[in-house]
């Protein structure tokens, strides 16, 4: 029975999603949905949530305005407080009840945005999909509607350095989209990739980009939310190795950043994207103002040599674009606005995946960036091989997962555990193998398993995995 | 290791509100709710039971969950974090493929079945919980259980409900006391023998209450402190049921419609007079020996009096989640001469109508503070800092006013004795009648002497639950 | 592209007149998609010689995953595209979301951008009966409602309600109605009666579509009467209404 969960949990949802892309940013988030059901979200979700005073809210949804499709009790309300508390914007999604009678968030959005004259979006979350759908349209949203054109200023950066190798689009989105063998291959397993020519000079990193004394690579973070990181210093270290390289950060999408920060994310040269909830607005960003993106998280000083290089690398792309046509183009924008389909219509939940004979020595389960970043890593500087991955969410963006088995049946994902000779994934899935404690290697997911393991999460980012059993475990291997 | 700068990021900042809306006094509120309903916040003070808590309390139970990720994602990491709380849950997940297909029934059939073949031993009872969704579209739930009987014959199902969106005739709290009665059939009657229920926590065995039953060589069958499933069963003996609050209400009524056992509401009261009537009542409606109302009322006024010489006119602030009576505890303690400043709570019981109407005669300025109100997210958690010293009777009085002195009281359950341990696993009893109040005072002393670590205690879901 | 809805009372021959002008307008050249939203899913019938298609909605339930673009419709008379939304098994689940669904897959394989018709016509079951039913008329689908009714009673009075119903969408950025087909059933002062209705609501007659046993002559051999015989006085009606819709 592909729909039981005999021992597992379940990934926080679309909605709780969005209330986390978008904690930090002074909008005022509301949930549609039945009073008491924001508590999911507040307690496991979200570990700001004792001392940050976000404006996150349930609108206490009842039967009698599902069944009228009375949606005016909901403005009101929302409109109530915004007029009080003049929030940056306004984002409003739904559950599983406004998803049964359809109700238009998109209409919605429009008639609080007319009322209270604050933006406002609008969400079609279900409140079955994930959160990497979730997040990812938030910050989509967030980039479409709030991003500001940079266009008119002149940014010392635009002095191109042509000095700097580029590779042409095709190339980029290769090295973006993972599409250079990671499953197989030694010297390709990352994904953001090198090889096939397209390596930089080693001492880039050192020389490139201060060489004029002048200028700085600028980026961005895109996908920063405690459900992949928690709030243990992954999103802190990434920074902290951006600056150790001389790279100036723009704006993190979105821990640790204002809205204005966010606002102006168009100057940066380079996109990063740090987890699947990043990339719609990374893919967006990149069709609307010309920034490319590179995917993945640092882990390990492999992990951090290459991020850093691929960034170098993208920035040099960026220029070579920069000099060819203005940034921004009327076709690049809504080219943006289109090539962006939902990740919250889906309606194929149940995937058993296509289990493959071979025993892989180590299998890992999780959301998809983690996934190819940490292979990468363990490849690297554990020299391991025969690394399996396992996503088990039927709603990632596909361009990311096509180096892994999509599988979110629980008997499935058994199956593929049973095969592995080790298995690193949230502690939650060690009950799929009861009795076989010495194969498991927690990392856990906040989005799995909420807080409950939370003061076990290692700082993964960076200098390797921090002292944790499983480093100790990784030594055996 | 938690990083400060990324649980607690910079560029977050409240809204600048008034208290307008979500505060007003005892003297101007309206009965029964005060606060005007707008978007709902929820202030992270955990410690109240939920759904996925109180089947817990059936031994030998299992819980599966048929719903969509949303609710699931939180029913599951709220069992998964009570101690042996995992094991008893399983869960079959809803998504859109059954909504436009329609095999809702179906897929629960199989689910459940699926999951109780695989479950290493086989539950005496199972509580299937369906959620929002498939009752909003009708699914035959009677057709399932039907199935899921023919199937498991071995197995007692309850039948659970998920279904915060349709409040039609029971509030989720009310309904889901109720359920867990529905697998106590109907045994011989065993004479002298009472029921308590449905309450989360176990009624402090020294309280007057249990001591009347006993003493006239009364049975008191607790539910909330069962063993084994042969326990839970034995509620099906009983004479009769007392119930304590308004929501336990309907499963008392339950029990009396099908196994006719009478349902005796026995209220909760901070009040002398109140208490007093109540075991009057109690004691010529069973033949019991009345407790000496007289002596018990003047230990409680003189520990009362002591308390209050030690802790002056330190202010108090309580709420509703402490106890279901929180305007008759406020009125007991504004009878006695201490300083009580604030009352949270978003609606009021119409049992506390006299306590009401008499705060708003004897204490006008009495503060009355929503809990859910949208404003109680942005409004600074300041006012024990600035009181210097500030005492709250519950945890979402605590966690708004910042107190770290406190009483960690909740349903009118506090830890046995005048601790505040962080044992993740505390043994909670029911505060009740007399010798509910002394403890009570007990608790207070203890609160005005000691700080408690306020978030680590209030952030526990389901204070004092056990799988 | 004219995007375009068919609203009426269930019965009043919304399917009948949706496809005749679809065959209509593919004899004019025209690249026309039509989209049944009716668990039913009756409406494409005679443009595919009486065969019935596979509804998107049963397609997902039997194969258990979303069809793809060849699998989604079928060409049918003219080169007319032929969809179905069909719906849940009766009786059980929730036919609206299966409308918003098969309107997410036409988005997400991109249909109208890999066929690039002129016009879209969505002929929407007969009473707005949940959010589903509404879907057609939101932001991004039809601009335009087109409402078939007699001079029957109930038929107007459903008509005056679906005219309600878009109505109060107003604020929302949804359709409009554009105007009335009069579709007859040969009742007292037919046309005086739905103009009267029409002129109340400030609305255009758009046709005038007499009874005919032509029609039904077709229908029985699965064909629309536009198809079955152009020359006929009544496929020349669908034909003006054809070119009145292109016009405006």
């Amino acid at each position: 029975m592909k729909q039981s969960q005999s021992v597992l949990s379940c990934y926080a949802a679309d909605l709780f999603g969005i209330a986390s892309a978008l904690y930090e940013l002074g909008g005022l988030v509301v949930m549609h949905d039945a009073s008491g059901c924001n508590s999911t979200y507040s307690t496991h979700d979200e570990p700001r949530w004792y001392d940050t005073p976000s404006m996150v809210y349930i609108s206490g949804l009842n039967e009698i305005d599902t069944v009228q499709g009375n949606d005016s009790r909901l403005i009101d309300h929302i409109a109530e407080a915004a007029e009080e508390t003049h929030p940056n914007f306004i984002a409003v999604g739904g559950s599983p009840l406004p998803n049964a009678i359809g109700t238009d968030f998109r209409a919605l959005a429009r008639l609080v945005e007319r009322r209270t004259g604050i933006p406002t979006l609008g969400f079609r979350t279900d409140g079955i999909h994930s959160y990497l759908a979730g997040a990812g349209e938030a910050f989509l949203a967030i980039a479409r509607r709030f991003v500001k054109d940079p266009a008119a200023r002149s940014e010392v950066s635009d002095t191109g350095d042509s000095s700097v190798q580029s590779f042409n689009e095709k190339g980029m989105d290769d090295a973006a989209l993972l599409d250079d063998g990671g499953m197989t291959g030694r010297s390709t397993m990352t994904i953001w990739g090198e090889g096939k020519g397209r390596l930089m000079s080693a001492d880039f990193v050192d020389t490139g980009t201060c060489k004029e004394g002048k200028r700085h690579i600028k980026v961005n973070l895109i996908g920063a939310t405690p459900l992949d990181f928690s709030v243990v210093g992954n999103v802190v270290e990434m920074k902290k190795i951006l600056r150790e390289h001389a790279l100036e950060l723009v704006s993190c999408w979105a821990m640790g950043s204002s809205f204005e920060e966010i606002e102006a994310s168009a100057r940066a040269d380079v996109n990063c994207v740090i987890s699947s909830t990043g990339f719609p607005a990374a893919k967006y960003l990149k069709e609307a103002y010309r920034i490319p993106y590179v995917i993945g998280i640092p882990i390990g000083a492999s992990g951090i040599r290459r991020w850093i290089r691929q960034i170098e690398m993208a920035a040099g792309e960026r220029v070579e674009e920069k000099n060819r046509e203005s940034a921004r183009t009327k076709a690049g924008k809504s080219a943006g606005e289109k090539s962006n389909p939902s990740l919250l219509t889906g309606l194929d939940a149940w995937k058993a995946g296509e289990l493959s004979p071979d025993q892989a020595e180590l299998l890992i389960i999780g959301e998809p960036v983690c996934l190819a970043s940490m292979k990468a890593y363990l490849e690297a500087e554990h020299g391991l091989s025969k690394i399996r991955l396992l996503c088990p969410f039927p709603d990632a963006p596909k361009e990311l997962t096509a180096q892994m088995n999509l599988v979110t049946v629980e008997d499935a994902i058994r199956e593929e555990c049973k095969k592995a000779r080790y298995v690193l994934a949230d502690p939650i899935y060690a009950r799929l193998m009861p009795g076989e404690p010495e194969k498991f290697l927690p990392l856990p997911h906040e989005a799995f398993s909420g807080r409950f393991y939370r003061d076990q999460i290692p700082r993964f980012v960076g200098g390797g995995l921090s002292p944790t059993p499983l480093e100790r475990l990784l030594q055996t291997l | 290791m938690i990083c400060e700068e990324e649980i607690r990021p910079r560029p977050v900042k409240a809204a600048a509100v008034d208290r307008s809306g979500c505060e007003t006094t005892m003297g101007e509120a309206q009965f029964s709710t005060p606060f005007h309903e707008g978007l709902k916040y929820g202030a992270p003070a955990r410690g109240s039971w939920t759904i996925a808590h109180s089947p817990m309390l059936i031994p030998e139970c299992h819980e599966i969950y048929v719903c969509c990720p949303c609710c699931l994602h939180g029913v599951v990491l709220s069992a998964e974090e009570i101690p042996g709380g995992f094991d008893r849950f399983s869960m079959v997940t809803v998504s859109n493929e059954n909504l436009i297909k329609g095999d809702l029934e179906q897929m629960m059939i199989d689910g459940v079945a699926d999951i109780i073949r695989k479950l290493p031993k086989r539950p005496r009872c199972v509580e299937c919980f369906t959620s929002c969704i498939q009752h909003f579209l009708h699914m035959d739930i009677k057709l399932v259980y039907r199935r899921l009987r023919e199937e498991f014959p071995d197995i007692d199902f309850i039948d659970g409900y998920m279904i915060p969106t349709l409040q039609r005739k029971f509030s989720p709290d009310a309904l889901g006391r109720r359920q867990l009665t529905r697998a106590i059939l109907k045994l011989p009657p065993v004479p002298r023998s009472i029921g308590l229920g449905i309450n989360y926590y176990p009624l402090d065995r020294r309280s007057e209450l249990v001591e009347m039953f006993e003493a006239s060589g009364w049975t008191v069958r607790d539910f909330a402190a069962l063993k084994t499933y042969e326990d839970y069963r034995q509620l099906g003996s009983v004479e009769a049921n007392l119930y304590f609050l308004p929501n336990g209400k309907p499963a008392a009524q339950e029990l009396e419609k099908r196994l006719g056992q009478e349902a005796v509401y026995a209220p909760y009261s901070w009040n002398f007079e109140e208490i007093r009537e109540n075991y009057v009542r109690l004691a010529q409606k069973f033949r019991l020996i009345l407790p000496d109302c007289d002596a018990l009322r003047e230990e409680c006024e003189n520990a009362l009096l002591l308390l209050k010489e030690e802790i002056g006119q330190t202010p108090i602030v309580l709420d509703a989640a402490a106890t279901p009576r929180v305007l008759s505890l406020a009125r007991l303690l504004v009878g006695q001469g201490f300083s009580v400043r604030a009352v949270y709570a978003d609606a009021f019981l119409p049992e506390e109508e006299a306590d009401f109407n008499w705060l708003k005669l004897h204490a006008p300025t009495l503060k009355a503070r929503a809990i859910e109100h949208y404003k109680m997210r942005l409004l600074p958690r300041t006012e024990a800092k600035e009181a210097g010293k500030l005492i709250a009777i519950g945890q979402k009085a605590a966690y708004f006013t910042g107190t770290s002195h406190f009483v960690n009281l909740i349903e009118n359950g506090a830890e046995e004795g005048a601790g505040q341990g962080r044992d993740r696993s505390p043994h909670p009893t029911i505060l009740y009648g007399y010798r509910g109040i002394l403890r009570l005072a007990d608790l207070m002393r203890a609160a005005y002497r000691q700080e408690s670590d306020v978030p680590a205690i209030i952030q526990q879901k389901a204070w004092g639950c056990r799988g | 592209m004219k995007k375009i809805a068919i609203y009426g009372k269930g019965g009043i021959g919304k399917s009948t007149t949706t496809s005749n002008l679809s065959a209509a307008l593919a004899r004019m050249g025209k690249k026309v998609v039509q989209i049944g939203c009716d668990p039913k899913a009756d409406s494409t019938m005679n443009l595919l010689d009486g065969q019935p298609l596979t509804p998107v909605m049963d397609y997902y339930r039997d194969h258990d995953e979303e069809p793809d673009f060849d699998h989604i419709g079928k060409e049918g008379f003219g080169g007319v595209f032929c969809i179905e939304t069909g719906g849940p098994t009766p009786g059980l689940g929730c036919a609206g979301r299966g409308i918003i669904a098969t309107f997410d897959l036409l988005e997400e394989l991109e249909v109208f951008e890999r066929i690039q018709p002129d016009v879209v016509l969505y002929d929407v079951l007969g009473d707005v009966v949940c959010g589903g039913f509404a879907a057609p008329i939101r932001e991004g689908y039809a601009e335009n409602v087109l409402i078939v009714t007699s001079g029957e009673k109930m038929a107007l009075y459903a008509a005056d309600n679906i005219n309600r119903a878009v109505q109060n969408f107003e604020d929302r950025g949804y359709a409009h109605v554009g105007g009335i087909i009069l579709n007859r059933r040969n009742v007292e002062r037919e046309y005086e009666r739905v103009q009267t209705f029409a002129d109340r609501h400030h609305l255009p007659i758009v046709a005038d579509i007499p009874r005919s046993g032509e029609i039904t002559y077709w229908e029985d051999a699965g064909k629309t009467v536009v198809e079955g015989n152009p020359d006929l006085p009544i496929s020349r009606i669908y034909q003006k209404l054809a070119e009145t819709i292109l016009e405006n």
